[in-house]
């Protein structure tokens, strides 16, 4: 019996998680970070061979990046915080499956890949042993976990139905739509709701705040960076075989209404994971808005848009969540009123977040910028197909990207000035540069990949918006440095603020 | 192709007569080993008595077994087609892994002797059910098994509970038992014979040759009486099973009996009621029927009975994994877990009107079948390993138990594993079961029994975590020193081995193919010729003296 590549490719996988996971355990960081190389190039070899497609290869390059970062970032994390050492394992598995979910081939694995990936997910929830983790978890379980597991299940039967058994395990994912008839709209309904739960799409997404922010910080950087993907590359994989106009009106108005609640509730919320958490569910709505209006009406833009503000999105807020652990572990406190002027003890968190909140807010020449303006340039040239819907659509987007702006500055706060009286805090500033250089790689990348996203989702690049972009990112290179200067200044400056000397 | 084989008739008889055998030993020897050596010597020839009856079963034969050589309607007769030989399977095998498990357990027994005893009869009126073909002989079988549950829930008979439990379970039990019996009188009414191959050539209106000769006639009108006696019948068949109006009894006997008790309880006995329900209405009343042609409220009055069952099916699920979720008692938690299982099999049931054509119908009793087998394996598996952790922790409270997955990691992976089973995890066994379930309700577009099979799923899920998280994320809350726990661990994980295989090869299509292809036989009208003939073709052997 000879080995097909694509056998090997299948079997290799769970080998090198294998060897990840218990490398995890035993505390061998050098075999980690190289399985996760490994994996790496696993994916691209992959790739060039064609056993999985461009979007599989997109979203699991994302899982893998993100998943070293925090599983790195919390091997100190642990210890800081919890004075144990058993987070890691957790927090590698759980990339790792939420990785197999995306690479996953057939119909079969992804099933497995996704339930692991639940099953993990529950017990990073539930990590700081509470009556509130068990609440949030169970609500997990039943408002994100069920949905989606009826989403599968359907559209298992569906294809089971379509085209027999063994088949529908067994067949490619990314030929699914080829192989299997188009779903009937109840049946597509219950599969993109279920999904969308996973998302955290309006009406089920209650669950999402209490999940991501009483987890542990790496926890939730994957939760909100990776996980809520795991919704989205559902219903991205599913979507050709379902009809356009019903579903897809439905999903925009749903994913508008929580891009605007969650931008509402962000605004409100003092606890800053929380307002991370609202966050999250705003941006998965406007990702899902422009993947459901690019199936409605097929612009390619649109769907650009998605891909763009997917990486961004996911970027700078696992970034942003592993900078609210750092604040925690220096400060104890995850209450915005009582932070601020942090920039004085931890110069390179204060920069992270820094460039995490411009991509989250839309600076130029940021990923975060390009995914809006993908998004508010697609909208308008949808408008005169229908200036009504165009220019409500318009509107509430831009209404949701202007509360982005409110919370991000908002949470900058806990860095430069404060809502109220300023604490005194003295913490050695090692632990500070430990925890932050992992979060840094990920809001730089923020900035990095910026110019590199036409060749990642497929574009032509014109040489005068090429020259744009350069000029832009060096201009903004340059106005970072000079205030990371100012702001390493500042830890030496006099703490005189302004207004009478105390 | 009809099998007359003496291994179908032998399996009920050696488990009786091995209890007869336990309390006689008691005079001979004080050893208590000797028991568990006579428990497992049964259970593995009854176990390999039964594989060998299954395999000619997926050969497509049906195995027939006549007592005493009488032709088939006058004496007792053992059938087995894909149906029961499935369910025969699941019993001997979960019992032979309870056995096993026993080895340990007796040592915690003050007087091993009459647990044996008392297991082994369950085991000959539990298999007597199974197998055979003589609805008369299944109600003195019911008999057997429900005499020798009431013992074995009241074993700790210095335990008040366990006495209350038994004596709501006997008092109930006995007025159950009591209908099924006259339910067995309208049938022979109705029809003038108890032999289930002979009703169905009557209900069927299928000439046979030689099982009308030996046939009594009927007095009285057929429809009233068949439909008096199937009322009556559901009644003790819905008992044992535990569905809605009849399952407040389960819970504490469950909770109180024995662990080994318990867990041939969750995985065996409860199918006996369900696989008599399949029975009546696979076999017995078929949607080909020209007789039961009474229509209630527009519908015939089959599909009117099964929706009846398949909506209290619906009802119990619902209530089993609502009340699980807030239960503090390991083993009663366990118990509503099976009580919502149950509830799942009927839910499919619907699938099984005249409405529904045969295909799906098939895909729906592949699905039964396949649920009925993982959740067997997986219930029993959680009652013996967490009953093994409660005994070791001398509580059978939830929250006795934290940390135990950190002390006993083997045994509690296991339990974690067949938890997850139960709650369909993929590629565990019970994924595939519900998957096929919801695929039946799907095809059958009875898209809210589909929802709410998962919804249910979802809730009962916070049952299993409950476990789960209690065992391995909550840190133990004092030193004990470790006991020795090598058997039980090495039965739960045996059967958690089983439900990934099982889940694996299901997924790569064997055991979905024969599932798929024997319940097509069963059901289909062939099959139902074949089974019948088979037992006319023995009758008209022995009675008519013809050659074979």
């Amino acid at each position: 019996m000879t080995l097909s590549p694509e056998f090997l490719f299948i079997i290799s996988i769970p080998c090198i998680m294998a060897i990840l996971v218990v490398s995890s355990f035993a505390r061998i960081k050098l075999l980690r970070i190289i399985c996760y190389i490994v994996l790496t190039i696993i994916l691209y070899t992959a790739y060039i061979n064609g056993f999985t497609d461009h979007i599989s290869t997109l979203f699991s390059s994302i899982a893998l990046i993100i998943g070293i970062v925090s599983a790195l970032y919390s091997d100190k994390y642990e210890v800081e915080k919890y004075g144990v050492a058993d987070l890691h394992p957790l927090i590698d598995l759980f990339a790792l499956s939420i990785y197999a979910v995306f690479i996953a081939p057939n119909l079969v694995l992804f099933v497995i890949a996704w339930f692991l990936a639940e099953i993990v997910g529950f017990f990073t929830i539930v990590y700081e042993v509470r009556a509130e983790t068990f609440r949030a978890g169970l609500r997990y379980l039943l408002v994100s976990m069920v949905p989606a597991d009826l989403a599968i299940i359907t559209l298992l039967a569906h294809c089971t139905n379509s085209i027999g058994f063994s088949a529908a395990l067994t067949s490619p994912i990314k030929d699914l739509p080829l192989l299997v008839t188009a779903m009937p709209t109840h049946m597509a309904l219950i599969v993109v709701l279920g999904f969308s739960a996973k998302a955290a799409i309006f009406p089920l997404h209650f669950w999402l705040p209490d999940a991501h922010s009483l987890a542990p910080a790496p926890a939730s950087a994957i939760l909100s960076g990776i996980m809520v993907k795991m919704g989205l590359y559902g219903i991205l994989r599913i979507i050709p075989m379902v009809e356009k106009t019903l579903i897809s009106i439905t999903f925009i108005v749903l994913s508008l209404l929580s891009a605007i609640l969650g931008g509402l509730l962000a605004i409100i919320q003092m606890d800053i994971k929380r307002i991370l958490a609202y966050s999250t569910i705003e941006n998965t709505g406007l990702m899902l808005l422009s993947l459901m209006l690019n199936h409605a009406t097929g612009l390619n833009m649109l769907y650009n848009a998605f891909l763009v503000l997917l990486i961004a999105h996911s970027l700078f807020k696992s970034a942003l969540f592993l900078n609210s652990g750092t604040v925690e572990v220096l400060t104890h406190t995850r209450d915005v009123s009582r932070l601020g002027y942090l920039s004085r003890i931890a110069p390179t968190a204060s920069v992270s977040a820094f460039l995490s909140v411009m991509s989250l807010i839309g600076i130029p020449p940021t990923i975060g910028f390009l995914a809006k303006f993908l998004l508010l340039l697609s909208i308008v040239v949808f408008m005169p197909t229908n200036i009504v819907g165009g220019i409500a659509l318009l509107a509430m987007t831009t209404l949701a990207l202007v509360l982005a702006i409110i919370y991000g500055l908002k949470y900058l706060t806990i860095y430069w000035g404060t809502w109220s009286k300023i604490n005194e805090l003295n913490t050695s500033s090692s632990i500070e540069k430990d925890l932050a250089k992992w979060e840094l790689i990920l809001s730089s990348l923020g900035l990095i990949l910026a110019p590199a996203i036409p060749s990642i989702i497929h574009v032509g690049l014109s040489p005068e918006l090429a020259i744009a972009l350069a000029m832009a990112t060096l201009m903004f290179i340059s106005i970072t440095y000079y205030l990371y200067h100012r702001i390493r200044r500042a830890v030496v400056d006099t703490p005189w603020l302004g207004g009478e000397i105390p | 192709m009809t099998v007359i084989d003496s291994g179908v008739g032998l399996i009920p008889i050696i488990y009786a007569l091995g209890g007869v055998i336990a309390p006689l030993i008691k005079f001979t020897t004080k050893r208590r080993g000797i028991y568990s050596v006579l428990i497992l010597i049964i259970a593995v020839i009854t176990f390999t008595l039964s594989i060998r009856i299954f395999k000619y079963v997926i050969e497509g034969n049906i195995v027939v077994y006549p007592f005493g050589g009488w032709p088939p309607p006058l004496g007792i007769v053992y059938v087995v087609d894909f149906l029961n030989g499935v369910y025969g399977l699941i019993a001997t095998s979960v019992f032979l892994l309870v056995t096993v498990y026993s080895i340990w357990y007796f040592s915690f027994v003050s007087d091993p002797s009459w647990l044996t005893t008392l297991l082994l009869l369950n085991m000959a009126g539990v298999t007597g059910c199974i197998y055979t073909g003589d609805i008369f002989n299944f109600f003195v079988m019911l008999e057997v098994l429900a005499v020798s549950s009431y013992g074995l829930v009241a074993f700790f008979k210095k335990r008040k509970w366990a006495l209350e439990a038994s004596l709501s379970y006997g008092f109930i039990g006995a007025l159950a038992t009591s209908f099924f019996f006259f339910g067995t009188v309208f049938l022979y009414a109705g029809l003038g014979t108890l032999n289930i191959a002979d009703i169905s050539a009557k209900v069927n209106n299928i000439s046979t040759d030689a099982l009308s000769v030996f046939s009594g006639k009927n007095f009285g009108n057929i429809a009233a009486s068949l439909a008096v006696s199937i009322a009556l019948m559901l009644w003790a068949l819905t008992f044992e099973a535990g569905i809605f109006p009849n399952n407040y009894w389960l819970p504490s006997a469950y909770t109180e009996a024995p662990t080994p008790a318990s867990a041939v309880f969750a995985g065996i006995v409860d199918k006996v009621g369900t696989y008599g329900v399949l029975r009546m209405f696979i076999t017995m009343f078929t949607s080909f029927s020209p007789i039961l042609t009474v229509r209630l409220l527009g519908m015939l009055f089959r599909d009117v009975i099964l929706y009846t069952l398949s909506l209290l099916g619906l009802i119990t699920s619902f209530l089993g994994a609502v009340i699980m979720a807030i239960q503090k008692d390991v083993k009663r938690l366990l118990s509503y877990s099976t009580i919502s299982h149950i509830g799942m099999i009927f839910m499919a049931i619907a699938c099984l009107t005249s409405n529904v054509d045969q295909e799906t119908a098939s895909i729906a009793l592949a699905g039964i079948l396949f649920h009925s087998l993982t959740h067997a394996l997986g219930e029993s598996m959680l009652f013996l390993g967490l009953g093994a952790l409660s005994t070791i922790a001398g509580s059978r409270k939830l929250s006795a138990l934290s940390g135990y997955g950190r002390i006993y990691p083997t045994i509690s992976i296991a339990i974690a594993l067949s938890a997850l089973s139960l709650l369909g995890f993929a590629p565990l066994g019970g994924f595939f079961s519900k998957y096929t379930l919801f695929l039946a309700l799907v095809s059958a577009n009875l898209w809210i029994y589909a929802i709410s099979l998962i919804i249910i799923s979802g809730i009962s899920a916070i049952g299993y975590f409950k476990i789960i998280y209690t065992l391995f994320v909550q840190k133990p809350e004092e030193k004990r020193e470790k006991m020795k726990l090598s058997v039980a661990s090495f039965v739960c994980i045996v059967i958690s081995v089983a439900l990934i295989i099982i889940g694996i090869a299901y997924a790569q299509g064997y055991l979905f193919d024969v599932f798929l292809s024997g319940s097509k036989n069963t059901i289909s009208p062939t099959g139902l010729k074949m089974y019948i003939n088979s037992v006319d073709y023995v009758s008209k052997m022995l009675g008519l003296g013809a050659s074979p």
